[in-house]
């Protein structure tokens, strides 16, 4: 049963890394398809309120937990960079391949757990994917906990996940240091294999941070604890024993110390394939090579320095928010830089447009929106007003999917062929992007104009607010924007499964 | 512009964080236009089928540089005007030597404002009776009567105990106040809070926040201000408002649906409207209208711009219905309702 070449062996024990890489892709397809639905309830519930806030408030945090962990750090870390990096550096191996496969299944269970919130008492975790304490030392339904229950499961998956990623990483960043065929130049290697490394070393510094706040979290969610549990804490009128009373920005400082070089972790290697597929699919070397290993550099350094901007407003010591927009405002340098050398790639270049050189013209495009909609957001008197509203909603989701999740499409139409063995439509391809481009814009750019009036985020009822009740035509908009999207998510799908259904040859 | 891409500003602060707004808005949509007609140009000008040769060109360091030092240049500039924006809000810009104080209590799902007495001192607030206590906290003001001399919560069973101080908390202090506390005697506060914040216009407000429960973040968008609401901690912003919220109308033709602010009547109630308060006399409005000028009132203050107070940080299953508004009065109204409290 368990011999090389059965089912069970190809599924459990199998550490080639393209077995892996394909595994995390299945995955992260799977948990795209579930965030995906979660999203359309959400936008269901804007445009015809119909679910209970506790419902609306667990979908909000599943659908930014799944997407932000199982889809986009999962494929475009995890599965692209099993999947790319070994060949790309001539390596003969991977450095500790029973590491990385099993970094696979810690993931599959961080999942299952997550998912499981939805069985629990109290239901699913509802306090946001930032789980800001106390909120999150509460059980979902807003009462003390009393025994395991969603958000238990929450905290639980995200260690379980950061573990997961931890081992990717440090597999693949010593492998990119130890078994890179000595023979291809540093200064040579494709920019994907930078990205990865670079990430991979994101990812090794900050998730520590992120284990120890979801353990810290876990304990005083079960009452073992007072680390973010204030002195004379009142829940329902019946105040809550905490010994000595902790502090709830800790927690703030210890996620988002996490959480942003996370977002680095999530586009790096976007921008890494993006660079390759531009410069491939224009026929010519990217543009200013060095200048864009330094700017990828220069952000992950920057990324450690910036996570203060999402705690402007929390109370935090003033002075320290005129370092954090300073570091915030300055990141945006080298990713300017790195738009240049794109547009200077195509500029000159003999552009064909197949769908991955659709969609990476396309993450160009989205991307340069979202990193300057943060412009806005780096400057702290603006943050004031601009806060938890929708503004912040457009931003990352112009960085989070027009930037990363294009790149995965990029990367996905790119390398199938080579992880498959079969070719993929172009037509269906190139109609997939463009329609996902449209609908996409459709959904998120009111969302601007909507933050830029002061309307907050995560209001599960906003038709209850006078003064934002008549925002309910921008929002059916978006909502039926949303479905298209969802739908036009399906044109890719197809594309997918037909080229495996249908013996094609590996064209490009 | 800036009033057709944000709201309108009521507040002293907020004019110059909208400028900086706009710079940056403008500078941001040229920033963005440039790279898309770039972009355009390029898959047009080099698409295959019109451009028979890539350039072999692999970078430019001259390049590299200017467009490294001209964002960084321009970014660092919009940093430090940042800074010294935001370096006066929170201190040097906003002193006074009494401002206004209010204080801020949020909880879940509902927000208290405390406004202190004449000494312009607000007490202590969110001390709770612990189970381990001998005695109940004694009040001011004869409400914890159902408390008084009876035992406290140590003389009862655990979960007994528990019990008990919901219910102290509910009945008699969900906000903590410790009455014992000199400063916070005279401090106007409401059990079950129904009223909106009222705030002077043209002086400082200080706002002091706390909460009961969870993180939650008062935010008044028309007044470019937020702060979030911490358990534990207490956290200050300043502002200063600069338009008021009611409108003086003749009592024969004032509005009736809208709120009026008359504090010292025996016909309407504070914040009531003339529709609500003659319905509840049972009389017509214009019964009502006319007993009004008959007890001396000629004009009455409409309030026709309240301005919304959000609760901005997800706070469980009420957040969306965390509301409240602030009134801004001018110095007439504000000296009434001081008065009238």
């Amino acid at each position: 049963m368990m011999r090389r070449g059965t089912v069970i062996h190809s599924l459990f024990l199998e550490t080639n890394p393209r077995a892996v890489a394909a595994r995390f892709f299945a995955l992260g397809a799977i948990s795209f398809a579930l965030g995906g639905l979660l999203s359309l309830m959400m936008r269901w519930q804007l445009a015809f309120p119909t679910y209970s806030p506790q419902v609306y408030n667990a979908t909000l945090t599943m659908h930014s937990t799944i997407m932000v962990f199982f889809v986009v750090i999962t494929i475009v870390f995890s599965a692209f960079g099993n999947l790319l990096l070994p060949p790309m550096i001539g390596a003969s191996r991977v450095a500790f391949p029973r590491l990385a496969a099993s970094a696979f299944w810690i993931t599959v269970l961080a999942l299952v757990v997550l998912l499981g919130g939805y069985f629990a008492p109290g239901g699913a975790s509802a306090s946001g994917w930032s789980a800001y304490p106390p909120l999150s030392s509460l059980s979902p339904d807003g009462l003390v906990a009393q025994s395991i229950n969603g958000q238990t499961l929450w905290f639980a998956s995200l260690i379980l996940f950061g573990l997961g990623s931890i081992l990717t990483a440090i597999n693949l960043l010593t492998t990119s240091i130890v078994f890179r065929d000595r023979a291809r130049p540093l200064f040579g290697l494709p920019l994907t294999v930078w990205s990865i490394a670079i990430t991979s070393v994101l990812v090794i510094l900050s998730t520590p941070a992120l284990i120890v706040a979801m353990v810290m979290n876990l304990m005083d969610l079960h009452g073992l604890s007072s680390f973010f549990r204030p002195a004379d804490w009142i829940i329902a009128s019946r105040p809550q024993p905490s010994a000595g009373g902790g502090v709830g920005l800790l927690h703030q400082h210890l996620f988002w110390f996490y959480a942003h070089p996370a977002v680095y972790i999530m586009i790096l290697p976007a921008m890494g394939m993006v660079s390759d597929i531009l410069a491939q699919h224009a026929r010519r070397t990217i543009f200013g090579y060095r200048t864009m290993v330094a700017a990828m550099l220069a952000i992950a350094l920057l990324g450690f320095l910036v996570w203060g901007h999402h705690m402007f407003q929390s109370g935090m010591n003033p002075a320290l928010g005129t370092g954090f927009a300073l570091a915030t405002m300055l990141i945006a340098v080298p990713s300017g830089v790195k738009t240049f050398n794109w547009i200077a790639t195509l500029a000159g270049g003999r552009i064909e447009f197949t769908p991955s050189m659709v969609a990476a013209i396309a993450f160009v495009s989205m991307f340069v929106i979202g990193g300057l909609s943060g412009i806005f957001i780096a400057s702290t008197p603006v943050d004031v007003h601009l806060h938890n509203t929708y503004f912040i909603v457009a931003h990352l989701h112009f960085t989070l999917f027009g930037g990363s999740m294009f790149g995965i499409f990029a990367g996905v139409y790119h390398w199938w062929p080579a992880l498959t063995g079969r070719s993929l439509s172009v037509t269906l391809g190139r109609v997939h992007v463009i329609a996902t481009y449209l609908a996409f814009t459709s959904v998120f750019f009111p969302m601007h104009i909507l933050g830029l009036y002061g309307f907050p985020r995560r209001l599960s009822e906003f038709t209850h607010y006078e003064s934002l009740a008549g925002f309910m035509p921008w929002q059916r908009f978006m909502t039926v924007a949303a479905f298209v999207l969802g739908a036009a998510q399906l044109l890719l799908l197809w594309n997918l499964l037909r080229s495996r259904v249908r013996r094609a040859s590996t064209g490009t | 512009m800036r009033n057709w891409i944000l709201p309108t500003n009521h507040s002293v602060h907020g004019e110059a964080f909208d400028t900086l707004f706009l710079w940056i808005f403008w500078i941001v949509v040229a920033a963005g236009v440039l790279v898309h007609v770039a972009l355009i140009y390029c898959i047009v000008r080099f698409r295959i089928s019109k451009s028979p040769a890539a350039s072999a060109k692999s970078g430019s360091i001259p390049l590299e540089i200017t467009w490294t030092v001209i964002p960084a240049i321009i970014l660092a500039g919009l940093a430090i005007t940042s800074r010294s924006l935001w370096k006066d809000y929170h201190t040097s810009s906003m002193v006074a030597a009494e401002p206004v104080r209010v204080l801020v209590i949020a909880q879940q799902f509902k927000w208290h404002f405390v406004y202190p007495g004449p000494d312009n001192l607000l007490g202590k607030y969110l001390h709770f009776p612990s189970p381990g206590d001998s005695q109940w906290p004694t009040d001011s003001d004869g409400a914890g009567r159902g408390f008084r001399g009876v035992a406290g919560p140590a003389a009862l069973d655990p979960t007994e105990a528990e019990i008990a101080i919901a219910a102290y908390v509910d009945q008699v202090n969900p906000i903590g106040k410790d009455f014992s506390d000199p400063a916070g005697m005279d401090d106007d506060w409401q059990r079950v809070p129904d009223r909106p914040m009222i705030v002077p216009a043209g002086q400082i407000v200080e706002v002091t926040l706390l909460s009961r429960d969870v993180i939650h973040s008062f935010y008044v968008p028309s007044h470019r201000l937020q702060m979030y609401a911490l358990p534990g901690s207490l956290t200050r912003v300043r502002f200063q408002a600069k338009t008021i919220s009611h409108r003086r109308e003749a009592v024969g033709d004032a509005r009736i649906d809208l709120p009026v602010l008359l504090f010292d009547s025996p016909l309407v109630r504070p914040f009531e409207s003339l529709r609500a308060a003659s319905a509840r006399l049972g009389v017509s409005p214009v019964e009502l209208r006319s007993r009004l000028k008959e007890s001396g009132v000629e004009l009455l203050e409409v309030l026709d711009t309240p301005f919304d107070i959000f609760c901005n940080q997800i706070c469980g299953q009420g957040h969306y219905t965390m509301q409240s508004q602030l009134i801004v009065v001018d110095a007439d109204v504000y000296a009434r309702w001081k008065k009238a409290r």
